[in-house]
C-alpha cells in the first residue's frame, strides 16, 4: 500500500486561501539557500506504551486503541521525538527556541498505519526549504521548513513530519 | 468503536462539532509534559510578559492533538495517512474552542479508498485558531 499525499480539495475554506503560502515569495539570500539540505545526526526513538497513553490523555482521546496492551501511536505523537534528540540531531547544531520564532505549520505523513508501541525508529532531520514572504501587515518573514524522516529497523520510511517555523524579520507591533 | 463505512461517507458530510470545556493552564501544562515541548512562554507569566504577551498563551500543538483525536476517534487510529495544521489566531486559557471536520473529497487510488477532510478549531469569538487538512484510509467493507 503506497500512499501519495497529493490530492486535496476544500470545503471549509475557499480555494484562494489554500494558495496563501505561495503568495509573496521572495528570493532568499545565498546564505539562507545554503542551509537547504543540511541534515542533523540520525537519532533513535522508541515508541513506548506509557508515553502513548500519556499523550492520548493529554490530547483528550478516548479511543480504546490507545489504552490497550499494544497501542498504535496517536497522530501527532511523533512530536515526542524531542525526548530522544540532542543538539547534534538538529541541522543547525542547536535547538532554535528563540521567542520570536513562531510555529506556523505542522504536517504528519504516514506510509501505512502510525508506528505502534515497541517500534524502534531511526529519525533524521533536514532543512527542506528556506524562503521569505511578506506577512499580512507588510513585514518580511523567514520561513524555515524542517522535515524529519522516521524509518523502522528494516529501513522502511514509516512517517515524515514537516514543521514550518516563522521568524519575523521586520518587527512592527508584536501585540498585533 | 465502529468506524464509518465507505458508503456512509460523502463530500460535504460534517461530523458533529465538538465544543470542549474552557481551556485551562492545566491543559497546557499536561500537554507540555507529555510532548516534551516545555517552552515557559506557555505557562510562566513573567516569561510571557517579557516576550510582549499579556499572559501565557495556549500551545497550538495541544489543540492540534485534540483535533487529531476528534477525527481519529471517528475514523480509526490506524487509518490516518496525512494530517496538517496551520496555526492562526492565538488561543488563551479561558477560551472555549470548537473542533470541526468536513469531508472535502472521496476517492479511490489503486485498491485503496481515501477521504480528505477540512478541519478547523474555532474560538468563541468566531476567530480561527487552527486550520487543518487530513487524509484517512477508509476500509471498503461493501465489497467482498
Amino acid at each position: 500500500m503506497r500512499f501519495s499525499p497529493t490530492r486535496c480539495s476544500v470545503r471549509l475554506f475557499s480555494r484562494a486561501d489554500r494558495r496563501v503560502s505561495r503568495i509573496g515569495l521572495e528570493t532568499c539570500t545565498g546564505m539562507e539557500k545554503d542551509m537547504i539540505g543540511l541534515t542533523g545526526s540520525p537519532f533513535q526513538m522508541v515508541v513506548e506504551r506509557g508515553k502513548v497513553r500519556e499523550f492520548a490523555k493529554a490530547t483528550k482521546s478516548s479511543h480504546p486503541e490507545y489504552f490497550g496492551s499494544h497501542p498504535i501511536s496517536p497522530v501527532t505523537f511523533l512530536m515526542t521525538a524531542v525526548f530522544w534528540q540532542d543538539e547534534n540531531s538538529s541541522p543547525f547544531g542547536s535547538a532554535d527556541v528563540a521567542a520570536d520564532v513562531l510555529h506556523g505549520e505542522q504536517e504528519f505523513i504516514f506510509y501505512g498505519p502510525p508506528p505502534s508501541a515497541g517500534t524502534v525508529l531511526t529519525c533524521q532531520e533536514r532543512v527542506d526549504n528556506v524562503y521569505e514572504r511578506l506577512g499580512s501587515r507588510g513585514g518580511r518573514m523567514k520561513i524555515t521548513e524542517i522535515v524529519t524522516e522516521f524509518r523502522d529497523i528494516s529501513g522502511n520510511l514509516r512517517a515524515e513530519t514537516r514543521k514550518a517555523s516563522i521568524k519575523t524579520l521586520h518587527t512592527r507591533d508584536r501585540r498585533g | 468503536m465502529t468506524e464509518p463505512h465507505w458508503d456512509e461517507l460523502f463530500e460535504g458530510l460534517e461530523r458533529a462539532p465538538f465544543t470542549d470545556a474552557p481551556l485551562t493552564l492545566n491543559d497546557t501544562v499536561r500537554y507540555q509534559g507529555a510532548s516534551g515541548g516545555l517552552h515557559p512562554i506557555h505557562h510562566d507569566p513573567e516569561v510571557a510578559k517579557r516576550a510582549g504577551y499579556p499572559r501565557p498563551f495556549a500551545v497550538g500543538m495541544r489543540q492540534a492533538g485534540v483535533l487529531a483525536a476528534y477525527v481519529t476517534d471517528w475514523l480509526g487510529p490506524s487509518n490516518v495517512r496525512r494530517f496538517k495544521v496551520r496555526f492562526l489566531e492565538i488561543a488563551w486559557p479561558g477560551d472555549t474552542l470548537t473542533y470541526r471536520a468536513v469531508v472535502a473529497a472521496k476517492y479511490v487510488d489503486g485498491d485503496d479508498h481515501f477521504i480528505d477532510l477540512d478541519l478547523a478549531v474555532v474560538r468563541q469569538t468566531g476567530g480561527i485558531h487552527i486550520k487543518g487538512w487530513a487524509t484517512y484510509l477508509i476500509a471498503d467493507r461493501s465489497t467482498p
